[in-house]
């Protein structure tokens, strides 16, 4: 970046909210919370009744407008919740305060911006998805275990990675270049088993915001999206609770007042119990002599604690803590009847876990000016330990022989703080401006191994091939944005970040420009046009597509520069009273992303991970088209992306354009939701994708030793049969004296689609034949009781 | 590595999944195969063949007609002669540190070419021991430049018929003498700093030397480059794993140090670890290396020293 021109900028930044926040008028500000549970209630639709000012609340429930009229209606609205009206002439302009809405479980719900289409909507639903948790019971998943992640794997832009798993590819975007965010703190590894499950247990969860472009400003970090999912506060009026019993796993959720009005807390947990079921399978598969157990299983804790200081002032810790281990423990003899022979010990673990603590502080500074202090912390690790012993057993003694013992592990914390600023400078200018400082500890890989010699001396060596030196890198950024209305029929978002990161004496200084134009033909159609410059930091190299806890954080270092994206984006939108149709335009370019380099392979010279990448860019383009049903029995959406994404790397495919390992040309989902009555609500996904690329082998021939060897094809360049899948479920509720009790019968897969999970490869009658896994048709029930 | 290491990963992967074949066109091109590793110590002999698509029968279809020709740095030498079953065969044995070059073209596949330049022999200043077991080699390293080594031992053993042990006694009464490769492991930490070949993933992530223990149970060598030994003088701890064999005048212990070439040391590599970590294995590729441009196979070179030891 020109050097000279960052100073100017800095202070445009710097001085921006002060140049419009002085010509106000009278100021209605306050919070959208929850009646029952005084939640506070974030993106909540605020409209004077003129029709011509409205407002969102930010992501802590508040909300603050100006205007000159004393007369009038305000009306608060929300997703799944009654709206409201209230008078201006009854409201005070001198305190706070705060509407309360009333869940809408009763009525017919709208699950999502549920204005009618004649009233004024702040919120256009072009690049991004704002999702309610209620959405997520009516949706079939695999094994019954809602997932936010998944159900966003069906919206438009937003793809799946292996099937059955929630991990995500967003617009062309690599699986590490989502900002998942929770609580504002950045969560590195989002998989539970391998995938199967993300680590978002959606009963601790109140909202989730998934952005895949026109990111405004104070978003950064990630090339492709930003995730930002925010936790249940606690109910703050009383106790409640739900309890629920899968296939899999079982949950629970506390959550109630410590002091009335004041202080609330919810805990929410979940454990699985395959490792139950894995040491049954051990037992019965033991041989003589051999004591076997192995299995696996995941825990997650979700913690918060909400205190209202005062009526300017909250404070809030939030936590979470999630742990998943795969172990295996073998004893083995073989000896005869005069008590001689051999034996051997064998033991293995693989666990990881992310460990997130954030504690923010909220405080009203002026009517129109909210200030958000927050402090976080993330931890994420993996680590991997196994040893083999050999032993003989000589007239029943038993001697160790040799042996030997691995160990290795990679991580990453950060710890920063950041202020984030709301300034609602006048009825035309919401600003947004803050700046953080994180703190990044990267540990590459350490791999220690020791082995037992021919002297039966242990040796134990500390490996470097991935640099066993922690990497410590500085993050600071600022930013501001400006949410304009220029008009009654235009308004743009726009903004800039500063970003700096810091790293082995190497400082990289950053702009990212943000701007998207909205234009409102009339209340029901309105387009938008985006732009969005992002960079990253940090980078996930894998050695494997099915996102696994091996594969390791880096970051950007002296040699290995910042990713970064250009987005291009342009939509529109029409809604009627019960349909809302989308469609977008997307190119997305992308510099600076890394992956194994296939010379890594063969060259047994390299000591560290930098010499093992290749630096390559690439690209993504497409479109995107949804339907969707809001109101009435039915409801549900349809989703359709015809899309391209492509990679180019000097040195792999001889410098060819690639297709990226999810790039899929057509990706169609249609999800259905019907309630036939109070009690029963029945629900449907249909999906439908272009068959993954993939590297096969297409031709074969005989090496020097005799052995058979596969030529394989071009990188990615074979194409796997389409994918689609059609899932069921079907919810039973009642009313129960204590609470609501619901049961939850579902069909993933009903007509038994193959869809391969992977391929291999083997000679059969001396042919060569592939054989793909999938996963079959799989019935799952669950029961859920919620307490009142 | 053991199978069960990934146990309770299968045991997800038995539970949720089902396995089909499935039939894709994944026919391609046929290429021309070269496979050749040239020595001062004998006539250049090439294996020419052609490749088949994935479904094809697994016999190799020789290619007895290709016109395959040999060139020293830039100047053509001869065009090899066909002497059966896709070999072809120079008049002439190349030199050390020559750089030889082939082309071979046949019928309408794509020509190929590759080219390698033979190193020079590395010097085994001596071969101690201090039991039938565990010996010492001493070598001299070129420093000049990148170095890459092939050690085989040949050895005269043993081989007992299982099928006659007694259970009790754990004693054979059945036995022939076979000469043959023998089992060897390397003690040494600076050639394979952080393993002796017992672990697989230790070799791998040390990136240091290749030790191969292959499927078959007396056919393992020892494969490592001069990176830390350059221009040294080092003395290699060699462990025979082979039990039973014999050291005499009538049978010496041959050990066979090659200097080899980068390319057929990458080859090694790659034949040797196609598939190290099951969880890898998903939709990943190790494709087993090449040097022939435009075609598939080795084109490489080795030039061999051998000692022997008799006992005395």
């Amino acid at each position: 970046m020109n050097r000279q021109l960052t100073p100017l900028l800095l202070c445009a930044i710097t001085l921006w909210p002060f140049q419009t926040a002085f010509s106000q008028d009278n100021t209605i500000n306050g919070y959208v919370v929850d009646e029952k549970s005084g939640e506070y209630l974030p993106y909540a639709t605020v409209v004077l009744s003129d029709g011509n000012l409205c407002t969102t609340t930010n992501n802590y429930g508040y909300f603050s407008m100006s205007t000159n009229s004393d007369n009038g209606t305000v009306k608060v609205s929300y997703v799944g919740y009654q709206p409201k009206e209230f008078y201006l002439s009854q409201l005070s302009r001198d305190s706070l305060i705060t509407f309360k809405l009333t869940s809408n479980n009763e009525l017919e719900e709208v699950i999502v911006q549920g204005d009618k289409a004649d009233e004024k909507t702040p919120h256009l639903a072009i690049n991004s998805v704002n999702l309610s948790m209620k959405e997520l019971d009516k949706i079939p998943v695999i094994l019954g275990e809602q997932d936010v992640l998944k159900t966003l794997q069906l919206m438009p832009g937003f793809t799946g990675g292996l099937d059955g798993t929630s991990s995500l590819y967003v617009r062309g975007g690599d699986a590490d270049q989502n900002h998942l965010l929770l609580d504002g703190v950045t969560v590195y590894n989002a998989n539970h088993l391998f995938g199967i499950f993300s680590v978002f247990n959606p009963d601790a969860l109140k909202s989730v915001n998934a952005m895949k472009g026109a990111f405004p400003a104070r978003y950064g970090g990630r090339l492709s999206s930003v995730i930002d999912i925010q936790m249940k506060e606690g109910n703050n009026q009383k106790y409640k609770g739900d309890i629920s019993v899968g296939l899999l796993s079982s949950k629970f959720t506390l959550e109630g007042p410590i002091k009335k009005d004041k202080t609330s807390f919810i805990i929410s947990g979940r454990r699985t119990y395959l490792d139950f079921f894995t040491r049954l399978i051990s037992e019965l598969e033991e041989l003589e002599g051999e004591e076997f157990t192995s299995g696996y299983y995941f825990y997650d804790l979700n913690a918060k604690v909400n205190h209202k200081i005062n009526d300017k002032s909250h404070l809030f810790l939030s936590a979470y803590l999630g742990y998943d281990k795969a172990f295996l423990n073998c004893d083995y003899i073989d000896a005869n009847a005069n008590y001689n022979g051999y034996g051997f010990s064998q033991y293995f673990n693989l666990n990881w876990g992310n460990r997130t603590f954030s504690l923010r502080y909220n405080y009203i500074l002026k009517p129109n000016l909210f200030a958000n202090i927050t402090t976080i912390y993330s931890h994420y690790q993996y680590s991997h330990q196994s040893s083999y012993i050999s032993k003989s057993v000589y007239q029943n003694e038993i001697t160790t022989n040799t042996g030997n013992s691995y160990t290795s592990s990679s991580g990453i914390n950060d710890l920063g703080v950041k202020a984030d600023f709301d300034l609602y400078a006048n009825q035309d200018h919401a600003i947004k401006f803050g700046a953080g400082y994180i703190n990044h500890k990267h540990i590459p890989e350490i791999c220690s191994s020791s082995y037992m010699n021919f002297r039966g001396e242990t040796v134990t060596t500390t490996d470097t091939t991935f640099g066993s030196q922690n990497i410590y890198a500085n993050e600071t950024y600022l930013y501001m944005e400006d949410d304009w209305s220029i008009n009654d029929h235009f308004k743009t978002n726009f903004g800039l970040r500063f970003s700096s990161f810091s790293v082995q004496g190497k400082n990289y200084l950053n702009l990212d420009p943000r701007f998207s134009l909205k234009y409102l033909v009339s209340n029901r159609l309105s387009f938008e046009a985006a732009y969005s410059h992002m960079y990253q930091y940090t980078h996930l190299l894998s050695n494997s597509s099915s996102g696994l806890p091996t594969d390791l954080w880096l970051p950007s270092t002296k040699n290995i520069p910042p990713s970064i994206s250009n987005q291009f984006s342009i939509g529109g939108l029409y809604k009627t009273n019960a349909f809302e149709f989308t469609a977008e335009a997307y190119y997305k370019s992308m510099q600076n992303l890394i992956e194994y380099s296939d010379q890594s392979y063969y060259n047994a010279d390299y000591d560290y991970w930098e010499d093992e990448v290749e630096i390559g860019t690439g690209n993504s383009y497409g479109i995107e088209l949804m339907a969707r049903k809001n109101i009435g029995a039915f409801t549900g959406w349809a989703g359709y992306t015809l899309s391209w994404s492509n990679r180019i790397f000097e040195n792999i495919n001889d410098g060819n354009p690639f297709p990226a390992t999810y790039d899929r040309r057509h990706d169609l989902s249609i999800v259905l939701n019907y309630k036939l009555n109070e009690r029963i609500d029945f629900g449907a996904t249909w999906v439908y994708n272009s068959g993954l690329p993939k590297t096969l082998p297409v031709q074969k021939y005989t090496s020097l030793d005799g052995n058979t060897i596969y030529l394989y094809s071009d990188r990615n360049a074979v194409r796997l049969p389409d994918y689609h899948r059609l899932d069921l479920c079907v919810n039973f509720r009642k009313q129960k004296k204590r609470g609501e009790r619901i049961w939850t019968l579902g069909i993933y897969n009903v007509y038994n689609q193959l869809n391969p999970i992977f391929i291999e490869t083997s000679e059969d009658n001396a042919r060569t034949k592939l054989t793909e896994y999938a996963l079959p048709i799989m019935p799952y029930f669950s029961y859920t009781f919620r307490f009142k | 590595m053991n199978i069960k290491a990934y146990l309770p990963i299968l045991v997800i992967f038995i539970i949720c999944s089902c396995t089909k074949d499935i039939d894709l066109d994944l026919s391609d091109g046929n290429v021309i195969v070269v496979n050749s590793i040239l020595s001062p110590d004998s006539l250049i002999h090439v294996q020419i063949s052609q490749s088949q698509n994935i479904s094809d029968s697994s016999e190799t279809i020789a290619l007895n007609d290709a016109d395959v020709s040999i060139y020293k740095d830039t100047t053509f030498i001869e065009n090899l002669v066909s002497i059966g079953n896709g070999i072809y065969e120079s008049s002439f044995t190349p030199n050390a540190e020559a750089t030889y070059s082939i082309n071979v073209s046949s019928g309408s596949l794509t020509p190929v070419t590759s080219s390698t330049t033979i190193p020079a022999k590395i010097k085994i200043d001596s071969i101690t021991w201090t039991n039938s077991y565990n010996y010492s080699i001493t070598i001299t390293d070129d420093g000049s430049e990148d170095n890459y080594y092939l050690l085989k031992l040949l050895g005269t053993y043993i081989e007992y018929d299982y099928s006659t042990r007694n259970e009790e006694t754990y004693e054979f009464t059945d036995s022939t003498m076979v000469f043959t490769n023998l089992s060897l492991s390397i003690d040494d930490e600076v050639i394979c700093p952080s393993d002796n070949g017992s672990s697989t993933e230790q070799i791998i992530n040390s990136m240091e030397g290749i030790f191969n223990t292959s499927t078959t149970y007396h056919g393992d060598w020892l494969a490592f480059s001069d990176k830390n030994i350059a221009g040294t003088t080092y003395t290699l701890q060699i462990n025979i794993n082979t039990g039973d064999f014999f050291i005499s005048e009538e049978y010496p212990l041959y050990f066979i140090f090659e200097t080899i070439n980068k390319d057929y040391y990458y080859y090694l590599y790659s034949i040797t670890y196609p598939n190290e970590y099951l969880l890898d294995q998903i939709n990943s590729v190790n494709s087993v290396y090449t040097n022939i441009e435009n075609g598939a196979g080795l084109f490489s070179s080795a030039n061999i020293s051998i000692d022997t030891i008799t006992g005395d």
